[in-house]
């Protein structure tokens, strides 16, 4: 045990001893946590709306214009109405039509539609039909929602940018772990802790709590940054972040036992790490996704990450996603310690 | 006398190529072994089965008594190795390196500058090993292999491409070891260096063991000591060598003398290197 925990401390001292591993890996954590800050916090601050008024469009046109931070667009009936909605050409529609003689109003807004649109929207449908009957009360109120139901509410952008963050900064470990343990095959140092009373399973064992001990510390300081963490959602993101951990620790035992150069381990690193971030995509695109973008392990670790920091769901939603990578890890790590195991004699 | 290391037909082949050949040895206590032989002959093969870096393919190996295939921890606790590439860690300090590999003995408390004053490095304490010359890495690779007050010393070419000065620190180190008890298994390709520190050479060339014995056997046995003269002849100078067992030797040099002016004359003994080619037909180096 002391042995395993002498190692993981000369480990971490090598890594870090690396000029280009040390840069990446402060620049990835505290880049993003930057832009992450300086990105806007609301979704939009300008709230298009659009109108369509049967009758009495005069009297509240110069009202409604000089709404602070509204663009308005005129309609000239409900259905070109809708379609602006639909087409998020306005973020929402209101239409005034005359029921046999009744004002009737009814609010349209999209799936895309962010709450406070909607409640900005309601306000000023209210304000304009007290404004038109005189009475609040006298009208027909009606809130439309068009388009298909995607699960939840729209987000600021940046927060979801931050889970693509953490998963790029998951990513840097694979130079970092990849590094370390092909310069101790290159250079031969692992030759001579193996002729101490150091055994290989205790090697291996000491590189995976290195991999591992680096990336959840790396992965808990980003969280701090980018402000993942909160009281509900520490236990499962350090849940995730650990499955990610392992992920990153088994395919980098595979890169670094490959590569037989400093040169060959950024090339294979660089690959690995695209690989590894295309199922990011999913977070600014969400839609379907093909099989093959599912059976990227990651996949697997951003869509559960997405939903419980930014949707708030529980780990208990994602055990599909949280089998698929344990047992992608398993057979990673697997794989990774023989290629190690054989390299090592 | 007691046999530290026994070696018994051990074999070793990388894919196609028969590295090491069945070879059979042993050391006795406090005993040198110079294991000397050409470039790719088996030396380092061997020693990384010794040390269980490879497990033989065939044949047994016993170190302090112990089969290296079952007690290898504790085998690995009392030896030291000095390995022929420097693989030492460049980001990091001398002290720091040795602390290191201390901690893997379950070693504390090491007297890390005590150490480096034995292997004669001066180096500043937070100097990296990478901006260390080839020298001072040598015996920096020395202080490590000594960190765990090891009883068997393994040395692969410990003073391979080293300056007079360097090899002379190295060899001090190891002849000091060699007072205190240990018992150390060296290789080389340096024969004046196999001759000076070992008390008996192997010669190995293929993976094969062609002879062990003391340095003085060996030149006494197998070298023939010569007599070199050197004498004018039509304005050239001519250099002969003549047998000092030969019986016609005087003879010969009665007639050199008669119809020559003799510029000098001296004897020569045999070289290691020169019964190496005896035995082997190859040179050590080139
Ligand atoms: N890892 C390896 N893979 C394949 N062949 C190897 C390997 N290591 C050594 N060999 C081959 O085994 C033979 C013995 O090599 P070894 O390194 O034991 O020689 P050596 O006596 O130490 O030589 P040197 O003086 O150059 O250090 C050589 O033919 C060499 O090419
Ligand atoms: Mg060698």
């Amino acid at each position: 045990m002391n042995r395993i925990l002498s190692i993981v401390k000369k480990d971490v001292i090598q890594i870090f001893r690396n000029r280009f591993i040390a840069v990446i890996t402060f620049l990835a954590i505290f880049v993003y946590a930057i832009i992450f800050h300086v990105m806007p916090s609301k979704v939009e601050e300008m709230y298009s709306m659009g109108f369509y008024f049967e009758k009495g469009r005069e009297a509240v046109e110069e009202q409604i214009s000089e709404e602070e931070g509204v663009e308005v667009v005129w309609a000239d009936d409900e259905n070109e109405l809708k379609k602006l909605v639909e087409d998020e050409d306005v973020q929402v529609g209101l239409s005034f039509t005359l029921l046999e003689g009744k004002p009737k109003i009814v609010l349209y807004t999209s799936t895309q539609t962010p709450e406070e649109i909607r409640e900005a929207g309601d306000v000023i449908a209210r304000e304009a039909a007290y404004s038109l009957s005189g009475y609040p009360l006298n009208v027909e109120f009606d809130e439309v929602v068009i388009g298909p139901d995607l699960l939840g509410e729209q987000i600021p952008f940046r927060n979801k940018m931050r889970i693509l963050f953490v998963v790029m900064i998951l990513s840097v470990e694979f130079f970092a772990l990849g590094n370390l343990i092909s310069e101790e095959i290159r250079k031969k140092t692992a030759d001579a802790i193996l002729v101490t009373p150091v055994s290989i399973p205790e090697f291996m064992t000491a590189k995976v709590a290195t991999g591992i001990f680096l990336t959840l510390s790396e992965g808990i300081l980003a969280a701090f940054l980018l402000n993942i963490i909160s009281f509900d959602t520490v236990l499962p993101f350090v849940v995730l972040l650990f499955l990610g951990a392992l992920l990153v620790v088994a395919v980098s035992f595979v890169l670094g036992t490959i590569s037989r150069s400093f040169l060959g381990l950024t090339a294979y690193g660089t690959l690995f790490m695209i690989v590894f971030m295309i199922p990011t995509f999913t977070l600014i695109f969400p839609g379907g996704y093909s099989f093959w973008i599912k059976a990227v392990p990651s996949y697997h670790l951003i869509i559960p990450l997405d939903g419980i920091i930014n949707y708030g769901y529980v780990l208990s939603d994602y055990l599909p996603e949280m089998a698929y990578l344990g047992s992608f890890n398993i057979v990673v790590l697997l794989l990774g310690l023989y290629v190690l195991r054989r390299r090592l004699t | 006398m007691e046999k530290v290391i026994l070696a018994e037909k051990i074999a070793y082949s990388y894919n196609k190529t028969l590295a090491v050949d069945h070879i059979s040895f042993h050391i006795d206590k406090g005993e040198i072994l110079g294991f000397l032989g050409p470039n790719g002959a088996g030396k380092t093969t061997t020693i990384k089965m010794l040390i269980g870096l490879l497990a033989p393919q065939d044949g047994k190996i016993s170190v302090l008594g112990m089969d290296t295939a079952k007690e290898l921890n504790k085998i690995q606790a009392q030896i030291g190795v000095c390995f022929e590439e420097k693989n030492l860690y460049e980001e990091m300090s001398a002290i720091e390196n040795l602390k290191f590999f201390a901690s893997l003995f379950g070693i504390k408390k090491i007297d890390a500058a005590a150490l480096l004053k034995k292997v004669n490095l001066l180096v500043e304490k937070r100097q990296k090993v990478a901006s260390f010359s080839k020298g001072m890495k040598q015996r920096l690779m020395m202080a490590r292999a000594l960190i765990n007050y090891p009883k068997v010393l393994f040395l692969d070419e410990p003073t391979d491409g080293l300056d007079p000065v360097s090899a002379r620190a190295v060899r001090d180190v190891i002849l000091e070891e060699k007072e205190k008890g240990a018992t150390i298994f060296l290789t080389t390709h340096d024969m004046m260096e196999a001759d000076k520190l070992s008390d008996r050479v192997a010669f190995i060339n293929e993976g094969k063991i062609s002879v062990i014995d003391t340095p003085e056997n060996l030149k006494h046995e197998y070298g023939k000591r010569i007599l070199k003269i050197r004498y004018r002849l039509d304005g050239r100078v001519e250099e002969e060598e003549l047998s000092l067992e030969d019986k016609d030797m005087s003879k010969r040099i009665d007639e050199i003398n008669s119809k020559h002016s003799i510029l000098d004359m001296h004897t020569e003994e045999a070289t290691l290197e020169d019964i190496f080619i005896k035995f082997t037909g190859r040179k050590l180096e080139g």
